[in-house]
């Protein structure tokens, strides 16, 4: 019973990984996808936490704590990146087009 | 009586990961995308934590369940907050709104 629970726990924990992973992909934005990237990795830290409560083992527990060190020194570095190596003009690929329409259509 | 508990408390994080992720699919804008996934998100993980160390039961899976949520309430709103700032600093478009007046600079204060 308690198994048959956490097991479809981990199966709503897998499609939302999905759905953020759909997310990183249509995202307009560079940070979109920076974002979507932080939800997939907290989505696999839970499902790692599910996966030691079900085999019984408490040594995942490290993987935990490794995995949420990882995410978020990638989170970070993606921003260092992103502000220090990108123009700003490749960062709002298509948002920041349609923002400069509704400036001239405003004016106009 | 502990699984009753430590179920529960998987099924509210579970749920709060959920509404996380809907939100980050949902929302039309990227700060009110990084509001709903950095809240609920820490939210959801440290539930599922709580819940970790109670169906363990034993003093060392306890402490370390808690040492990674601290961890995890240090890091996930420095995170959310660095993509905001990026984000205002960009001046990304919004829903609705314009930009409020620009930020305080070093030279200004």
């Amino acid at each position: 019973m308690y198994n048959i629970l956490l097991s479809i726990c981990i199966g709503c924990l897998a499609l939302g990984s999905l759905g953020a992973l759909y997310r990183a992909i249509i995202g307009p934005t560079l940070l979109d996808r920076i974002l979507a990237l932080d939800g997939i990795s907290i989505a696999v830290i839970a499902i790692v936490a599910l996966l030691s409560m079900i085999t019984g083992s408490v040594y995942f527990i490290e993987l935990v704590i490794v995995f949420s060190l990882i995410a978020f020194v990638s989170t970070v570095s993606f921003i260092y990146i992103s502000r220090h190596f990108i123009e700003s003009d490749e960062l709002a690929v298509s948002a920041g087009k349609e923002q400069e329409t509704k400036k001239i259509s405003k004016s106009s | 009586m502990m699984d009753w508990i430590s179920g529960f408390l998987v099924i509210a994080g579970t749920l709060l990961i959920l509404v996380a992720i809907i939100g980050l699919l949902r929302l039309p804008d990227l700060l009110t995308r990084a509001h709903a996934l950095t809240k609920a998100m820490t939210l959801g993980i440290s539930l599922l934590l709580v819940a970790f160390g109670l169906h363990h039961a034993t003093a060392a899976a306890g402490f370390k369940a808690l040492l990674t949520i601290f961890f995890l309430f240090l890091t996930i709103p420095v995170a959310g907050h660095l993509v905001g700032l990026v984000a205002y600093k960009q001046n990304l478009p919004r829903w609705k709104q314009q930009p409020p007046a620009e930020l305080p600079t070093k030279e200004e204060k």
